[in-house]
């Protein structure tokens, strides 16, 4: 369960105006892939980094599982595992398998219990092949995939990708959304996804809209399709817009 | 082609870290500080680069690399050549080959060290200055993030060369100061994206639970096996060797 209450953030400690969020309040449930969308510089990396207790609210208060993110607990960062936009900045070792063990380095464990973990995360991600590859060698989508890998041989119980789906071609966004599936079918794990991609927006079970630093919607994507006073605020896909014409249609004819 | 990790099976890869980064500095030592004629310098070069051949080294990016430092090369030779007043073509000669061999010497250690070996190594290194009250692990980690974005940053530099020549810009190669003025439009625009990446890698260091001042559990482990103690044995035998024949 991950709470907002009355969040505020902004980047500029002495600037009263410039807020990235301002007093934005939801909750968040598990088992579930929970979309944040809106528009270029609307708050939803923020949103992200403060749940994973990179960032500290400037006011209200940021609760994930029990624990509050104000509060200096390491714990915080087994819970929630984030992967950024761009995988390059944030791979750590030079080889798949340091990569992946650097995380389980940090929670201090002993050695085979390390292994034990890379091997079952790697099984399970049909990445074994790659182990012990140097990380230059990995394509886009692989680099992701380890991103992926490292993260979940942490075993956190929230993931949050922001913009996975950007730089994928087609086919791999595909892999990637069946990896998403695997995901949350075979543990207990709430999933965040920060997108801009009007194709990923079905695949979320709910919706949350942005829209500078404010929160404008949360529920169902088929609610957003018709909430046609949001239109000047976001741009809708075009192929929601299509659906909304022929449901006009539909409802005429009857 | 980036000077990065690239694992292979030698003797050279299994030598514990430490020894390795002190047999690199050895190695850099011999290069810079000692004194030598061009044709010994020229034979510590080619021997550097056969052994490395010889322990599976992939050496192609350094040597092609090589080319990227040519600004330093050309600067640094034209001031050795004419130290002495008139210009000295052998002068000029060995401060090339110093230079080349400690950059590929620095390059090697890079090609054959993973970064959890680089953390290690940096780590017992600094272990000294732990009596005075500095942070090792934090000493090393600075050291391990530059090494990592040492061959983002030169890919980085090309790329923002090209973009620049796209809208306009011209890159003479000048001579001098007339080059290095040229470089300059590129130096600003690859440091601040450089500090950028080792933000963000900060940052996603901490979010996977990286504190400085926390126990943390190793997943390689590192032990001390014949061979160290062999190249241990050959750099004091040469270091005896050096000064024996400047005393003598
Ligand atoms: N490091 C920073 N320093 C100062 N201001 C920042 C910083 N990061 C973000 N901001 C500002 O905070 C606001 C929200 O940024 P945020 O990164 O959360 O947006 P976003 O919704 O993720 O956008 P995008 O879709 O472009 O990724 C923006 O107005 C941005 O300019
Ligand atoms: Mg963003």
């Amino acid at each position: 369960m991950i709470l907002f209450d009355r969040v505020s953030y902004r980047y500029k400690e002495n600037q009263e105006t410039s807020f990235a969020l301002e007093e934005v309040s939801f909750s968040l449930a598990q088992n579930q892939i929970i979309g944040f969308i809106g528009s270029n510089g609307c708050g939803k990396t923020t949103c992200a980094r403060l749940i994973a207790g990179l960032l500290k609210p400037v006011s209200g208060k940021v609760t994930v599982c029990g624990i509050d993110t104000a509060s200096e607990d390491a714990e915080i960062h087994r819970k929630v595992g984030i992967i950024f936009q761009n995988p390059d900045n944030q791979i750590v070792g030079t080889t798949v398998e340091e990569d992946i063990a650097f995380g389980l380095e940090n929670l201090a464990l002993p050695r085979d219990e390390m292994q034990r973990r890379i091997e079952s995360v790697c099984r399970e991600l049909r990445f074994e092949k790659f182990l012990k590859l140097p990380v230059s060698h990995l394509s886009g989508g692989q680099k992701q995939q380890l991103c992926i890998a490292s993260i979940l041989v942490m075993q956190p119980e929230w993931l949050i990708f922001d913009e996975p789906t950007s730089h994928l071609d087609p086919w791999a966004r595909r892999e990637f959304y069946q990896v998403i599936k695997h995901l949350i079918e075979s543990r207990k794990v709430g999933i965040i996804m920060i997108s801009q991609v009007p194709d990923d927006f079905d695949l979320f079970e709910e919706i949350h809209l942005f829209s500078k630093g404010r929160l404008l919607f949360t529920g169902k994507p088929e609610e957003l399709k018709y909430r046609e006073d949001l239109q000047p605020m976001f741009s809708f896909p075009e192929k929601w817009y299509l659906d909304r014409l022929q449901k006009e249609k539909n409802d005429q004819l009857s | 082609m980036q000077i990065t990790y690239s694992p292979a099976d030698s003797a050279l890869y299994r030598l514990n870290p430490f020894i390795k980064g002190l047999g690199t500095l050895f190695i850099i030592l011999l290069f810079s500080v000692t004194m030598q004629g061009l044709f010994s310098l020229f034979f510590s070069l080619v021997l550097t680069i056969l052994l490395a051949i010889l322990f599976k080294v992939e050496l192609k990016p350094i040597l092609i690399s090589i080319e990227k430092i040519w600004l330093l090369l050309l600067l640094v030779g034209i001031i050795q050549g004419f130290s002495t007043g008139n210009f000295n073509p052998e002068s000029l000669l060995i401060a090339v080959i110093r230079i080349i061999g400690v950059f590929v010497t620095s390059g090697i250690f890079v090609t054959i060290s993973s970064q959890s070996e680089l953390m290690y190594f940096w780590e017992q290194s600094f272990r000294p200055l732990n009596l005075f009250g500095f942070q090792a692990r934090e000493l090393a980690l600075v050291m391990v993030i530059s090494v990592r974005f040492l061959p983002v940053i030169l890919g980085e530099l090309d790329r923002i060369r090209m973009a620049q020549m796209a809208r306009g810009a011209r890159f003479s190669h000048g001579v001098g100061l007339k080059a290095v003025k040229s470089l300059m439009p590129l130096l600003i625009p690859t440091l601040s994206l450089a500090i950028i990446r080792a933000e963000d890698l900060a940052l996603a260091m901490e979010a996977r639970g990286y504190c400085v001042s926390r126990q943390r559990t190793r997943y390689n482990h590192f032990s001390i096996g014949f061979f160290d103690i062999f190249v241990c044995g050959i750099m004091l035998g040469t270091i005896l060797a050096y000064v024996l024949q400047i005393r003598f």
